[in-house]
């Protein structure tokens, strides 16, 4: 906007310009005209004042009464017919042979002068000349008229009149006030008068400013020429001079910056204007930023939150237009991410969150049904738990369970394995290879085993200072083919293994011993590397005919009862 | 009693000798000298060397505010009478370097008389009239003539012997010219330059004898 605005002020600026050439170009014609017209104007009335002077009883007694000498010549010059002729600066008789009768003291050597000029010269051969010359810093246009006597058939001449009228700068000033042009007269040795701040001050003895003498002499008589004089740009006119009669060069010149003031003074106005568009542009651009990066940074506020499952908050934008919908969409979001944070942590506290967020990533897991494939099986049972509850009350022996389980499920967890059944105080875990073979996970699930040995010291730490007694548990693992999936109907089912892996894993948890970690022999050759066995024993199990051979094992690292894994 | 007496043995002396007569022709040239005036009239030649007594008066009138004639010439010490027909009221002075005089104003069918000695032009003007002017031309003797407006002049009379001839035009030409007179007419032709300027009317068309005044007119209306 503001480009095409500037772009439109530079071709109006151009055009005003232009358009401000061409009125000075034609001011200067006009001045030079005016300049013409006051030259001959006042040739016309040199000569009238001739006419009256030349009739004067007065000056043709000075020019035929041979008893009069000079001075009372000069003295009716200067003081009878002047005071009469105020506008003269110059009166002078001469007789017809040449000899100057009269001058009033003002006048410079009038003979010489009229020698020099051409023109003035045949003023004493009878017929009325014009012309100028110079004195001192001033210019006098003058009349050479003859002094005729006799009838009108044979007029006789008896001498000429000069008189002359001085261009001063104050006259100039009077041109330069009615044309609007600076004006000056130019002579060879640079300008004799001026008014005007195109030529300086007239005043002023240094004027470095002023064009030079020959680069004035040089200026154009038909079209005017541009300079700066003193960094304002000008256009300079030279009117022609008529050598022969003495005529000096008038130099016209008018200011093209002065004329134009009134487009700075717009263009000031603009800029202005500019200015303050720029600030309003600001303040209007800041304000919209902030009616967008405001609601954006509710809503990323807002995400944050979500993020860290704090599915409370809501968010609110105060406008009515998308950033609302979306605050609307997001509330939506929030709204349906809590439900779904509320089943899983509702879910997850019944069922494994495990299984839970398996449930809810895959839903096609949630049909009924199950796949048989190769897991390790975990349980884990506290030992002579029934007879510990007899001495505990109700509420001892939840808490109890809560301490113990709350410690054990979170070690089952971090080792990946999954709670699928709670039976009184023991637990089942399953140890399912999804995403990992069956040996890594046999071996996340024995140091699971040997992390919750250790772990129970400090736990039982915690019951003591807790006022409930000591527990011990019996852990074991076996690993084989079970049905893993949902079992149940559609309205009610859970998360479940089945197998006879499942009842030999019970079994086999059976025969562990407070303390130990038993294994059956399937596990055992999995993670031999990694335990040592305490005691290896063979054993009949209830519901299987063959007897099985088992591991009682510790962790090589029996000190911590940590996995070196 | 004695220039009397003496002024009737020369021109007692000249008849006896065959006095004769001088003529010619004076030819007044304009300031620059390339050309003739309109008029050669108004230049006076005379002789030099010598006075005669001077007779009777000399008239200068004022008429149509002009001094009639434009030039008088006097023998020195002549009375002129300066009268006026003018119904306006003149006067008559002389700015002369050496024998100045005023004769103040006079009204019509007055006259003054002055009396000048002083050989050579006198201008006369008038203080009231600036237009007006005329020279009273102070000759030595009577041997003088003025000039009609072809220039032609003639000195009768002329005694014997040699002769300074002096010619002065009222524009300030003038020549010198010294003669042997003998007993024929002398006839010369002078040619003076005049010193002042001048502005004539130009001359009036002559009319040859076939034209008649009605052409003029047809032609006037161009």
């Amino acid at each position: 906007m503001l480009g095409v605005l500037a772009g439109t002020f530079f071709v109006l600026q151009r055009q005003i310009e232009s358009n401000a050439v061409t009125g000075i170009k034609s001011d200067l014609q006009a001045t030079r005209q005016m300049v013409a017209d006051l030259i001959e104007e006042r040739g016309v009335r040199l000569n009238e004042l001739g006419k009256a002077v030349v009739g004067s009883e007065l000056m043709r007694t000075i020019l035929t009464d041979a008893t009069l000498d000079r001075l009372t010549s000069d003295d009716i010059v200067l003081n009878e017919i002047m005071p009469s002729y105020p506008q003269l600066s110059l009166l002078s008789a001469v007789d017809n042979r040449g000899v100057v009768r009269a001058c009033n003291p003002l006048g410079p050597n009038i003979i010489s002068v009229l020698k020099l000029n051409e023109r003035l010269k045949s003023g004493l051969n009878g017929w009325t000349a014009h012309g100028f010359f110079r004195m001192d810093r001033s210019y006098h246009q003058i009349i050479a008229q003859p002094l005729m006597i006799g009838p009108p058939e044979r007029r006789e001449m008896l001498g000429a009149v000069i008189l002359g009228m001085a261009w001063t700068s104050r006259d100039l000033a009077k041109l330069r006030h009615l044309s609007g042009a600076d004006i000056a007269l130019l002579a060879d040795d640079g300008i004799v008068s001026s008014a005007g701040e195109a030529f300086g001050s007239p005043t002023a003895k240094e004027r470095p400013d002023i064009l030079p003498t020959e680069k004035l002499a040089l200026i154009p008589v038909a079209v005017p020429e541009m300079h700066t004089v003193a960094g304002e740009r000008y256009l300079f006119l030279r009117i022609e001079s008529r050598a022969e009669s003495g005529m000096p060069t008038f130099i016209v010149a008018k200011s093209l910056d002065a004329q134009l003031g009134f487009v700075n003074d717009i263009r000031q106005v603009m800029l202005e204007f500019a200015g303050i568009g720029v600030v309003v542009s600001v303040v209007v651009s800041f304000l919209m930023a902030m009616g967008i990066a405001r609601p954006i940074q509710t809503l990323t506020a807002a995400a944050r939150h979500v993020a860290n499952d704090n599915f409370g908050i809501r968010v609110v934008v105060q406008s009515k237009d998308e950033f609302a919908q979306l605050g609307d969409a997001f509330n939506q979001m929030i709204e349906g991410l809590r439900e779904r944070d509320l089943i899983r942590s509702t879910f997850g506290r019944y069922v494994d969150r495990e299984v839970a967020q398996r449930l809810l990533e895959r839903p096609e897991s949630l049909r009924l049904g199950g796949e048989k494939r190769d897991v390790v099986v975990f349980m884990a049972d506290i030992r002579g738990f029934s007879r510990l509850s007899e001495q505990l009350s109700p509420e001892q022996t939840v808490r109890l369970l809560n301490r113990y389980f709350a410690h054990i499920i979170r070690i089952i967890q971090t080792r990946g394995g999954v709670v699928v059944d709670f039976v009184g105080d023991g637990i089942l875990v399953l140890f399912d290879p999804l995403e990992s073979d069956l040996d890594a996970m046999a071996a996340a699930a024995v140091n699971c085993a040997f992390e919750m040995q250790g772990r129970l010291a400090h736990v039982n730490a915690e019951m003591t200072a807790d006022g409930l007694p000591s527990i011990a548990i019996g852990i074991g693992l076996n690993a084989g083919p079970a049905i893993v999936g949902n079992i149940g109907s559609e309205e009610r089912a859970k998360f479940g293994i089945v197998g006879a892996e499942v009842n030999l894993t019970q079994r086999i948890q059976g025969e562990a011993k407070p303390g130990e970690v038993v294994l059956s022999a399937t596990i055992y050759e999995t993670v031999r590397h990694m335990v040592r066995v305490n005691k290896e024993f063979r054993c009949e199990l209830k519901g299987f005919r063959q007897p099985r051979t088992l591991y009682a094992v510790v962790s090589v690292d029996e000190e911590t009862g940590f996995s070196l894994f | 009693m004695r220039i009397a007496l003496i002024s009737l043995v020369l021109l007692l002396t000249s008849t006896l000798s065959q006095a004769s007569d001088i003529e010619g022709k004076v030819i007044v040239m304009d300031k620059s000298g390339q050309s003739p005036l309109n008029s050669n009239a108004h230049a006076i030649v005379y002789l030099e060397g010598f006075s005669t007594e001077p007779t009777g008066i000399a008239m200068m009138d004022q008429q149509g505010k002009r001094f009639i004639p434009r030039l008088l010439a006097v023998v020195s010490g002549q009375p002129i009478r300066f009268s006026n027909s003018d119904i306006y009221q003149h006067s008559v002075f002389s700015p002369h370097a050496v024998e100045p005089f005023d004769l103040s104003r006079f009204r019509q069918g007055e006259s003054r008389t002055a009396v000048l000695r002083e050989i050579g032009p006198h201008t006369i003007y008038c203080n009231i009239h600036q237009d007006m002017i005329a020279d009273v031309f102070v000759v030595p003797n009577r041997y003088f003539s003025l000039t009609d407006d072809t220039g032609n002049f003639r000195i009768t009379d002329v005694p014997k012997g040699d002769h300074r001839l002096r010619v002065w035009h009222i524009l300030g030409g003038s020549a010198v010219r010294s003669l042997n007179v003998g007993t024929e007419t002398l006839s010369i032709t002078l040619k003076l330059r005049s010193r002042k300027m001048v502005v004539e009317k130009p001359k009036a068309p002559q009319l040859s004898p076939q034209d008649t005044p009605d052409d003029y007119d047809k032609d006037s209306d161009y």
